[in-house]
């Protein structure tokens, strides 16, 4: 599994902006989810070799961030805060109407790989409470019903 | 009063370069690279007395002059814009809505610390800002006023916008540049400090957005018009940030030193159900020791708030009116903390899971005799004892509500339920 | 130069050194799990924390460096308060299971425990489950419970041996020591991440749940598996050596071996021990040594009378000791006046950057330095195969071959044996071509002697007897002394000890050494 002379060109890219080698580590993990959806064990290979360090160094920083995804996750991955300001504004109710709708509990994958659903910890909303993030997008100042209608506005 | 980081936000594509130029924008950077040396730089801003947003509260202009200014090696000027505790989400109304104010900000400290290449870390998860900033910086750049030979004064820099990935952790200054330097984000020890090794080992300096975007109005106005806003050794505006059961939460730009009482009561609207009252406030993201309903006439800034047994911190309130089981909301905080921990340090890693694992099994009625005590002791054994501060962040929640709340836990243990 | 107090006693240290170093220099030993001297410093067991007044909170001892003036507690009630909520921290989410567990005996938690531990758990919660006998590599196995995290076994690879291996996944308290699917810790010092472990997280696959380690004793010697002579401890028990661990020398290996020294023991029980004398008449037989010397020396002194001592040819592999070398070398002058020489190279690979070298023998700069009186002698092996073709060569003696017990290196393949007068070998482990010589005799191997090697940068180091031999066997240069005197050399030296100062008075090179007080420093002089 190859990339494109596009990626790899902006690959390089990367690895001029940065004054070292292995600061590209980051960036280049994101270019390759958003291209393959998740990090495969080539994929982090892939970046190890790039970066100019370990596969074990890869593995512990794929592992140590959230947003990178070890494995393949649904078309949608739903993030529901349920840190405190998000707890305090009903975020429990929220969750547990996701997981119903959906049929789903949290980690889970619809069977259709449309949705997954996850909790996060604070996503730096706290005055929309509750909030969730669906794949890049903010989503506050929720009740069930925009839930659901965000829910059935995703193709 | 007059607002200094939020004056052009609710302006129309305030976020363009052209609209933030139009309202007088980009001055200040001109002045302070065409009309002032980096050291003048810093002494404007040391007469401000601005500290520092981010938490710790450290003077700005201190740790600026920290970092050396005979030093071959190349230096980097970083901003922290991983803002990630619970209950703050100011610096994203600066990212979002006024980029440009930050940015200018960062030119400026770059320039006084002799920087040129200058971060933006921003946390992952902030993908709308992410993009925001992305083209603010492109506008910068277009602009003239990044990149080589600014103004045609001969300063060069660089500013690379970096991604975090989903750890709170690497809002800690250290934790940052291990981040940066495409590590695991683990804090470093101190010393050495990051003004001596930071970034791929060179001298550093880092600053939270908030405070950044207040360099454009110090040297635009001057230190001394500065350090004439809020109150002594806590002077400026303050980006408060209201959340929880209140009826207008948001961000507020109001003067350090602002009575916490007109914050909830005047500027959030007070309680958000008006049958309820106003039970335990956070008054600084949710690591700092909670207040309790009669503590709320305390000022808000620094010295105040640490007099009162609690901290500034981010500034990140959140109210708890009475509905709230203590037991539930110390659990959730806790939570947090452990699934943020890096892992690296003893007491941290093993501590904050043991209290959140203690705290959830209080939680569902499973407390024993002796569980509260065991509790508080497991945080103060953390406290102090870490790299860095999450240790403290995670531990004194725990122990301020213990030590207020003590007979909610001993209810909920004696009584298997929440007391409320 | 600061000079502070620690524990009421005064200290003056370098600028730059440490509270603990600066302690242990006056004999405070500050407990430790992640610090280790060779490593960078990690900071984060936290258990070395101590007291510096007017510094509000507790410091920790491995990484803060020393000022003038500073004064600092290591025994106060909060240090010992904090060191055992270090240890309930560590014990929490650790397995109880010491019984069980292949560390104990030498597993600093349990050290620990003693002086810091609780009498019971305070942890009502259920534990965090990890990783269970991960294989790490060839070597290595892996008990995520077990691990404490300290990354000493991470900071090794990454620093040491540069090959990355292993690093820190996940976070919290799910962190655990991983490494990449499908790859190996198979550095070649892989084995020193089992050493390097304060507990029972990862152990060496050839020893664990061999012996409980109270139950071996400890021998002092030097690793025969390369020209580097790394120093190490030999664990015995019931006369068999059952691991090598390195032993810290700053001049030669610091604190580490490589893998093929640390399993080199193990050729000793791989090979067919040759366990008495052997004479290849009609039939090969058995000899008591008064018979097999009484063969030999008649053998010999037939072939010095016919052909004279120039028709005998020596191999002498550097597996030898010193002393050893120094015997043979008395009789090349004494009795053999214009015999050759030829000390076989055996190498294997490259000089790597860290401490493997390519040449396999462990005293090849102390034999050669010593021959260096005959070095007109000295012929390569082929030339020598050459000689005993054309009929120059009549008798051959080996010498030392695979003392080590690495015997397989045919160095001598193309050098036909059976067509000479007389053949002598005297080696530890029967050669492949065993059948081929007129006598064997058993010498002792490296692990049953006293001795020293001198490694290639020159440094004079002892060897010990971990084991004592099960056979008949003796020193090599005890044989070779009988053997000498038998024919006409004078010497009769009782012990490797007073061979060794013989060396010394008559050896430039090893003038002013002294065999009882051989230190880390004491090396050959140019």
């Amino acid at each position: 599994m190859s990339f494109s002379p596009e990626f790899e060109r902006k690959v390089g890219d990367i690895i001029r902006e940065y004054p070292n080698r292995e600061a590209i580590l980051l960036p280049l993990l994101y270019m390759i989810q958003s291209e393959r959806g998740f990090l495969s064990k080539e994929d982090e290979l892939y970046a190890a070799e790039k970066a100019g360090v370990s596969p074990a160094w890869i593995r512990g920083v794929v592992t140590f961030y959230t947003m990178f995804q070890g494995k393949e996750i649904g078309k949608y991955l739903i993030q529901v805060c349920t840190t405190l300001s998000c707890f305090l504004r009903g975020s429990d109710s929220i969750l547990e109407h996701i997981k119903q709708r959906l049929g789903i509990d949290v980690g889970g994958t619809t069977p259709d790989k449309k949705f997954t659903l996850v909790t996060v910890e604070c996503l730096g909303s706290c005055g929309t409470a509750p909030v969730m993030q669906i794949n890049d997008d903010y989503y506050e100042d929720l009740d069930i019903e925009k839930v659901d209608e965000i829910l059935n506005s995703l193709p | 009063m007059e607002l200094i980081l939020t004056k052009n936000i609710h302006k129309l594509n305030s976020e363009s370069i052209d609209v933030y130029l139009s309202g007088g924008g980009y001055r200040s950077h001109e002045k302070a690279l065409k009309t002032m040396t980096p050291d003048q730089v810093i002494e404007e801003v040391k007469k401000s007395g601005i500290r520092g947003r981010g938490g710790a509260g450290f003077p700005m202009g201190g740790k600026w002059g920290f970092v050396p200014k005979d030093d071959s090696r190349p230096h980097y000027m970083v901003c922290n814009a991983d803002e990630s505790e619970p209950g703050t989400f100011k610096d994203r109304i600066i990212i979002e809505k006024d980029p440009h104010l930050l940015i200018e900000g960062i030119i400026i400290g770059s320039y006084a610390i002799r920087a040129h290449l200058a971060f933006i870390y921003i946390r992952g998860e902030y993908v709308h800002g992410y993009n925001i900033l992305k083209k603010a910086i492109a506008e910068t750049y277009d602009k003239g006023f990044l990149g080589k030979n600014i103004l045609g004064t001969g300063f060069n820099l660089d500013l690379i916008l970096h991604r975090g990935a989903g750890a709170y952790i690497c809002g800690e200054e250290t934790a940052l540049m291990d981040s940066i330097e495409g590590k695991r984000g683990n804090p470093r020890l101190k010393p050495p400090f990051p003004a001596q090794i930071g970034i791929f080992k060179n001298p550093t300096n880092i600053n939270n957005v908030e405070t950044l975007a207040n360099v454009p109005a110090i040297i635009e106005k001057g230190g001394e018009w500065y350090s004439k806003i809020g109150r002594a050794n806590n002077t400026g505006t303050k980006l408060y940030c209201l959340s929880g059961h209140i009826k207008r939460p948001g961000v507020y730009e109001l003067p350090l030193g602002i009575p916490l009482r007109e914050l909830i009561y005047n500027h959030g609207g007070g309680m958000l159900q008006d049958d309820r009252k106003l039970k335990a406030v956070i008054p600084g993201g949710s690591s700092v020791p909670v207040l309790t309903a009669d503590q709320v006439d305390v000022l808000m800034d620094f010295d105040s708030l640490q007099a009162a047994g609690s901290m500034l911190g981010s500034a990140g309130i959140i109210v708890m009116d009475d509905s709230v089981c203590m037991v539930k909301a110390t659990h959730r905080i806790t939570k947090f903390y452990a699934h943020e921990s890096c892992g690296q340090c003893t007491p941290c890693r093993e501590g904050t899971g043991w209290m959140e694992k203690l705290l959830r099994r209080m939680e569902a009625g499973r407390g024993e005799n002796g569980d509260t005590e065991l509790l508080y002791d497991v945080a103060q054994n953390i406290l102090g004892n870490t790299i860095c501060p999450l240790g403290d962040a995670a531990a004194m929640p725990v122990m301020s509500f213990v030590e207020k709340f003590r007979e909610e836990f001993e209810f909920h243990i004696s009584n298997k339920r929440c007391m409320v | 130069m600061p000079t502070l107090r620690i524990d009421g006693k005064e200290v003056t240290v370098e600028n730059g050194t440490t509270i603990l170093k600066a302690a242990e220099s006056i004999g405070i030993i500050i407990p430790h799990f992640c610090y280790h001297p060779e490593l960078s410093i990690a900071g984060n067991c936290r258990m070395c924390v101590v007291e510096v007044e007017r510094m509000p909170k507790l410091q920790t001892a491995c990484s803060t460096e020393v000022s003038d003036g500073m004064v600092v507690h290591t025994t106060t009630d909060r240090v010992v308060n904090a060191r055992r909520a270090i240890m309930e921290f560590l014990l929490i989410n650790h397995p109880l299971d010491c019984p069980i567990c292949d560390q104990a005996g030498e597993c600093r938690l349990q050290d620990y425990s003693v002086r810091y531990g609780m009498a019971s758990s305070r942890f009502a919660e259920e534990k965090v489950k990890s990783v269970k006998r991960e294989i790490f590599g060839p070597h290595v196995i892996y008990d995520g419970e077990r691990c404490i995290k300290c990354t000493r076994c991470i900071r090794f690879c990454y620093e040491i041996t540069k090959t990355g291996e292993l690093d820190m996944f996940f976070r919290g308290d799910h962190s655990t020591v991983g490494i990449f699917p499908e790859r190996d810790l198979k550095n070649d010092y892989s084995g020193n991440v089992v050493d390097l472990c304060p507990v029972g997280a990862l152990t060496l696959r050839e020893f664990r749940f061999k012996s409980r380690v109270w139950d071996l004793k400890k021998v002092n010697t030097i690793c025969p598996a390369c020209g580097r002579g790394c120093n190490i401890i030999a664990w015995v028990k019931d006369n068999r050596i059952f691991r090598l661990t390195p032993r810290f020398n700053p001049h030669v290996n610091r604190s580490w071996m490589c893998d093929h020294g640390r399993l080199s023991h193990e050729f000793l029980y791989r090979s067919e021990r040759l366990v008495s004398p052997e004479i290849m008449n009609a039939e090969r037989r058995r000899l008591n040594w008064k018979e097999a010397f009484d063969c030999v020396t008649d053998a010999l002194k037939s072939i010095l009378q016919n052909h004279g001592s120039g028709s005998i040819h020596l191999v002498v592999f550097p597996f030898i000791t010193n002393e050893d070398a120094f015997l043979i070398l008395k009789v090349l002058k004494d009795v053999f006046p214009k015999s050759t020489v030829s000390i076989p190279i055996i190498e294997i690979g490259e000089d790597d950057s860290l401490l493997i070298r390519k040449d396999r023998t462990p005293n090849r700069r102390g034999v050669e330095e010593i021959f260096r009186e005959v070095s007109s002698r000295i012929i390569s092996v082929d030339d020598a195969a050459k000689r005993v073709k054309e009929g120059m060569i009549k008798s051959l003696v080996v010498l030392g071959e695979g003392l080590t017990g690495a015997n397989d290196c045919n160095i001598l393949a193309d050098t036909p044996i059976s067509p000479l007068e007389f053949s002598l070998f005297i080696g530890s482990f029967k050669p492949w071509n065993a059948n081929d010589f007129s006598a064997m005799l058993p010498a002792s191997t490296w692990a049953e002697l006293d001795g020293t090697f001198t490694n290639f940068e020159g440094f004079v180091q002892r060897i010990f007897p971990s084991v004592l031999s099960s056979c008949e066997s003796r020193p090599l240069w005890k044989i070779v002394q009988e053997l000498g005197s038998r024919i006409g050399t004078r010497c009769a030296f009782r012990s490797a000890s007073s061979v060794f100062e013989k060396l010394a008075e008559e050896h430039q090179s090893y003038r002013e050494l002294r065999y009882f007080s051989l230190t880390d420093e004491s090396r050959i002089k140019k």
